[in-house]
């Protein structure tokens, strides 16, 4: 049902894709089985969605949780 | 493309004890503070045209939806309807209640928000209880002229899942949580020597947004709902009245206002069509009106629906960020993207940006306006289609008609 990647302007110049429903359901599938049921799972699913809106924006994720930085590069499209 | 700040807001942070929030408000946002109004129009409207809870107003499809949830939800909102049935009861005779304590005469403004904070309220506001927005049915009930605005965050992580019954989940605990607070709240400020009303979050006194609005807790949004700094409209919210001296806040200028119609992300992924892109004037206000009819036969089959909330990215990513990426890029933070704009619609599948669920004209149709009024439509159609009716069908709807009188409207209900 979902359209081919989709790609779009961010900041005038660089032209990057951005996650798909596939990508963010592994991503946040790991999430949840890594962290659910642990003190800090509000706090990374918060910051995983926020990471991942900087990330499909093209904007730094120097705010964002390193652990959730690391699951941001590991499931981002791969341009 | 960067933009200009016109005033920055300075919050609370999200939680007791964290460190407060600025957020800019880029300059081709800023409006009024609050809501633009036309403060004769209001009045005039509560006055020629009072306003009555949906709960009576709608009754007929409120009882209606009992007949088209699932087996999961139904039986939920009963359980729910058991364990908040004496949490709404005690908040109906909580005015009639006497002070415990010796009042001082003293400001009581910070001692109470912080309080509410301490309980885990999310957001507190303090103004005039403003008595035009009353309920036809509750005018007399209401008693104390001072309103704390009090907003309690519902559940981060679920939310996200809308809609969904775990989500479901979140937004009825959320007012069970909510009831038993509100009791403490109210015992606290008695227990400070005054009175302390509580108007429920499921039998409501007023369309309570407005006086949040008032407190500067938030502006309405494009969805209807209230859209607070830290969790937009993932709020549940109630009031409580007192006689206790406070001060009052003045409303904010956040800029969500303008925002809402930049954005256009709820409008555009409705699935009933129910939000309309621009604002209109309605009883002296100038606010982006819901289409109730076509809401409501999503909200009832869809666990709640609510992707309005989903979507809306002050709910998903607060407003410090949104503003923040607005005033840095131009851009609304998450616009266009599967993140934000997708949602999974029960057995229909997955719905990415620009994809919308298709409904047939029939889905729409529904019972209307109370339950006698429906119940007379019904019998106009009838007369119309089949003619005269017989002596026993005439006594069958009279006896219906009676046992709605007899039965009463309820004031109760849990949106």
């Amino acid at each position: 049902m979902h359209a081919d990647p989709t790609v779009r302007c961010s900041l005038g110049a660089e032209v990057q894709e951005m996650f798909e429903k596939t990508q963010l359901d592994a991503l946040f599938g790991e999430l949840d089985r890594e962290w659910r049921g642990k003190p800090d799972f509000e706090k990374l699913s918060r910051d995983a969605h926020l990471g991942i809106a900087y990330w499909d924006a093209g904007r730094p994720l120097d705010r964002i949780d390193p652990r959730v930085v690391g699951l941001i590069e590991k499931h981002k499209p791969k341009g | 493309m960067t933009k200009t700040v016109n005033h920055v807001v300075t919050r609370p942070g999200r939680k007791h004890g964290d460190a407060d929030v600025q957020i800019p408000v880029a300059q081709d946002l800023t409006t009024v503070p609050g809501i633009r109004q036309r403060d004769a129009d209001v009045s005039f409207y509560s006055r020629v045209y009072p306003q009555e809870t949906q709960n009576i107003e709608k009754a007929a499809d409120r009882q209606w939806v009992w007949s088209v949830y699932t087996e999961e939800t139904l039986i939920h909102r009963k359980r729910h309807d058991e364990l908040n049935e004496p949490l709404v009861d005690a908040a109906a005779v909580s005015g009639d209640l006497e002070p415990t304590g010796t009042p001082t005469g003293e400001d009581l403004t910070e001692a109470i928000r912080l309080k509410a904070r301490e309980l885990g309220f999310g957001e507190s506001g303090f103004t005039k209880f403003d008595r035009r927005y009353t309920y036809t049915g509750k005018k007399r009930w209401v008693k104390y002229e001072h309103a704390i605005c009090l907003a309690l965050e519902q559940d981060y992580v679920q939310t996200q899942s809308l809609p969904s019954m775990d989500a479901e989940f979140a937004h009825f605990g959320t007012y069970e949580i909510e009831g038993a607070l509100l009791l403490d709240l109210a015992d606290h400020i008695r227990s400070l020597g005054y009175h302390a009303q509580i108007h429920s979050p499921n039998d409501n006194s007023a369309p309570y947004i407005p006086m949040f609005v008032a407190a500067g807790l938030g502006q309405l949004g494009a969805n209807g709902q209230l859209l607070s700094p830290h969790f937009g409209s993932r709020a549940r919210i109630a009031i409580i009245t007192t006689d206790a001296p406070v001060t009052y806040d003045e409303p904010i200028d956040y800029g969500l206002h303008q925002f809402c119609q930049v954005c256009q992300i709820c409008v555009n992924r409705c699935p009933g069509r129910a939000l309309l892109a621009e604002k209109v004037w309605w009883r002296g206000v100038e606010k982006n009106k819901l289409i109730y009819e076509r809401c409501r036969p999503v909200m009832a089959r869809y666990d709640g629906c609510a992707v309005c909330m989903k979507v809306c990215p002050i709910q998903r990513f607060g407003a410090p960020a949104v503003m923040e990426h607005y005033v840095a890029t131009g851009e609304v933070l998450g616009k266009g993207t599967d993140l934000l704009e997708g949602y999974t619609f029960l057995e229909r599948g997955y719905f990415g940006p620009g994809e919308l669920p298709q409904f047939d004209r029939q889905f729409f149709e529904i019972p209307h306006g109370r339950n006698e009024e429906w119940l007379f439509q019904q019998f106009k159609e009838k007369l119309i289609n089949e003619g005269l009716p017989s002596e026993e069908e005439i006594v069958g709807f009279a006896k219906q008609v009676r046992n709605i009188l007899v039965k009463g409207n309820s004031t109760i209900g849990d949106e």
